[in-house]
């Protein structure tokens, strides 16, 4: 059995529903996001598995224990909250204690911890010190400390880099995860942001209005999005909406805007979908490359290592291209003609 | 151009809006204050009035007479059971008011705003009628055969003490509402989550960082005890006096001025002592 596992666990309030059939197993040890916008349900998972909010259905197994039903202080899992939740009249060492003495842990052995959880997270100098003293990112690591001194089953975090300015953020995401490491506990992500899930995960959930719309690697969610929403979500993909039909010995992709594409990738099946293409996968070509598509560029912009164009088709739809500024790769001016095509397997056919 | 013309809002504006407000606490208050500091150091004989010569002859009067000392620690003994009473009944209603919402927060708190809305000498009436020995009370326990005489309930303390209690509620009970809505709530989640139980939750997070609302809810009732005057007048009558009683028999029936504005300074003085006093105490908590 997993080292989590949650089962069809559900949670609606009134008639609306915030998470449903939402199955997912972790493995001890993995590192996981749970990743979607504002409202998909992933702060409410969070909160069921840290037992604040009561499943309305499904269950919650930790370590091969059923905790459905436990409350939260007998539950050992550790959560970082958004805005840390230090307890303002208590001084670092005192915010670790907390949950040693609420354990408790006996005081020479709880001594002990506090001075481990402090060096680990490098805050040994400022066990003195009062939450207000310290800087936003000092008091990500003492929420990180204070959980981790209990030795957590599972850690739980909850959008925890938002509060941090950008370049502090990007810093705490690989000082998370060698922690991480180093403790070797098993942990639960939740953020909106896709890079830091990217970034950090071993896996991805992404969800979407209450369900799982898909769980895998970064690389897979990325690569090989399974549905609309993902591939959507997820960076920037370009979309075709039509239906393959058979031509001339091979298929061809008529889109509803008139447009037939005749890159295709080997699953496509006959039903209608969408054909989502990422901006970096398609490649400028010369004219008398087959099954390339002529088109206008309307806009270039510059996105520092790389250019982004929009090109308009002959049908009308609407393309963006990623090109990497590389040596001997002109920037291509607004107004001028070219031909754009990618390889079949850089394009993913998505039921609709 | 003179500097604080070119930067109105930098220095101007402040003492202008501050203007209306300080003119007339100058004028109104502490003019009279230092006229009656004044008059305290004056001395005073029967028939004749003030006697304009400096002296400390109230003061020593005020702090050697046993009676006078007896009602000085009687006051500030009824401000602190006053401040207990409160306290205890006013905890428990500040923490369900604050974890009321919508409606129900509203109609609690208009309940708890109720003693504030009569006049004192209305509600202080009701009370008389509630309190006397025939009456509300009294006579419902005679009826029932729960007591075999009437229980005493006016003209002494416990009377004072409930009138009292129940018209200084409400400051107590806002005080620490605001405290105990300026908690974050996510601190109590946080302590749930490192395992602690509702007790200790209680005593070490909702008790500690409520404090300054305990504390300054506290110097409001006992302030609000020591300056009372209608309510232990009419209730306490001749048995059990207090401070604003006897200011108000020396300076209106006996005319010594002079005595009575010994003892309203005093009073003054130890309302602001116990108020400087919690002050540094919140201040220093805030600070640490």
């Amino acid at each position: 059995m997993a080292y989590l596992t949650l089962r069809k666990l559900k949670k609606t309030y009134g008639a609306t529903v915030a998470v449903e059939d939402f199955d997912l197993s972790v493995e001890a040890g993995e590192f996981v996001a749970l990743l979607g916008p504002s409202g998909c349900g992933k702060t409410t998972t969070l909160r069921m598995i840290a037992g604040f909010v009561p499943p309305t259905s499904g269950e919650i197994w930790i370590r091969g224990a059923d905790v459905t039903a436990l409350p939260a202080h007998r539950r050992n899992v550790g959560l970082v909250f958004q805005n840390y939740a230090l307890f303002p009249h208590m001084t670092v060492r005192a915010n670790i204690e907390f949950g040693l003495n609420a354990h408790h842990v006996d005081s020479a052995q709880a001594d002990e911890r506090v001075r481990s959880v402090l060096a680990l997270v490098g805050l040994s100098s400022h066990e003195d010190r009062f939450p207000r003293e310290l800087s936003g990112g000092q008091q990500q690591r003492v929420a990180l400390a204070r959980v981790l001194a209990l030795k957590p089953d599972l850690l739980l975090f909850d959008e925890p880099l938002s509060n941090l300015d950008a370049k502090l953020r990007v810093q705490m995401r690989q000082e998370i995860r060698r922690l991480q490491r180093e403790v070797g506990v098993t942990a639960l992500f939740v953020t909106h942001d896709q890079e830091e899930a990217m970034t950090m995960a071993d896996r991805i959930v992404v969800l979407d209005r209450g369900r799982i719309a898909q769980v895998g690697s970064p690389a897979e969610i990325y690569d090989r999005p399974q549905t609309r929403f993902v591939a959507d979500f997820i960076g920037i993909s370009n979309f075709f909406e039509g239906a393959p039909f058979p031509a001339a010995g091979r298929s061809l992709f008529r889109c509803t805007s008139g447009l037939e594409i005749g890159i295709l990738p080997e699953n496509a099946p006959g039903a209608a979908g969408v054909l989502a293409v990422r901006p970096e996968k398609i490649e400028f070509v010369s004219a008398d490359a087959p099954h390339s598509l002529p088109g206008i560029i309307r806009q270039a912009m510059q996105l520092g290592s790389t250019m982004e164009y929009l090109i308009e088709l002959g049908s009308g739809d609407r393309v963006i291209v990623h090109e990497q500024k590389r040596p001997r790769v002109t920037i291509r001016q607004t107004g001028e003609q070219v031909r754009i095509t990618w390889h079949p397997a850089d394009s993913v056919f998505l039921q609709s | 151009m003179p500097s604080w013309f070119s930067k109105p809002h930098r220095s101007f504006a402040p003492w202008a809006l501050l203007g209306p407000n300080l003119l007339l606490l100058l004028l109104c208050m502490a003019g009279p204050l230092l006229l009656l500091a004044r008059i305290s150091f004056m001395g005073y004989e029967a028939g004749h009035g003030i006697i304009p010569a400096w002296q400390l002859a109230n003061y020593k009067k005020f702090f050697f007479d046993p009676f006078y000392r007896g009602i000085l620690w009687g006051t500030l003994l009824l401000g602190a059971e006053v401040t207990a009473l409160c306290l205890v009944l006013g905890f428990p209603l500040a923490y369900a008011l604050s974890r009321a919402r919508g409606l129900k927060r509203a109609v609690l708190f208009f309940c708890i705003l109720m003693p504030l809305l009569t006049s004192t000498v209305v509600r202080t009436f009701g009370w008389m009628i509630l309190l006397g020995n025939n009456g509300f009370i009294n006579h419902t326990l005679l009826r029932f055969h729960l007591i075999a005489a009437p229980l005493r309930l006016m003209y002494n303390v416990t009377g004072v003490l409930i009138a009292l209690g129940e018209v200084l509620l409400p400051f107590m009970v806002l005080s620490i509402d605001t405290a105990l809505l300026n908690i974050n709530p996510s601190l109590y989640e946080a302590a749930r989550n490192l395992g602690a139980r509702d007790t200790r939750i209680f005593f070490r997070i909702t008790l500690p960082l409520s404090l300054p609302g305990i504390v300054s809810g506290c110097v409001l009732v006992f302030t609000g005890t020591l300056s009372a005057f209608v309510t232990p007048t009419l209730i306490a009558g001749a048995r059990f006096k207090v401070m604003s009683t006897i200011i108000y028999q020396q300076a209106m029936a006996l005319l010594d001025w002079p005595f009575g504005a010994a003892i309203a300074f005093t009073m003054l003085i130890a309302i602001l002592i116990l108020f400087v006093a919690s002050l540094r105490l919140t201040e220093r908590r805030r600070s640490a």
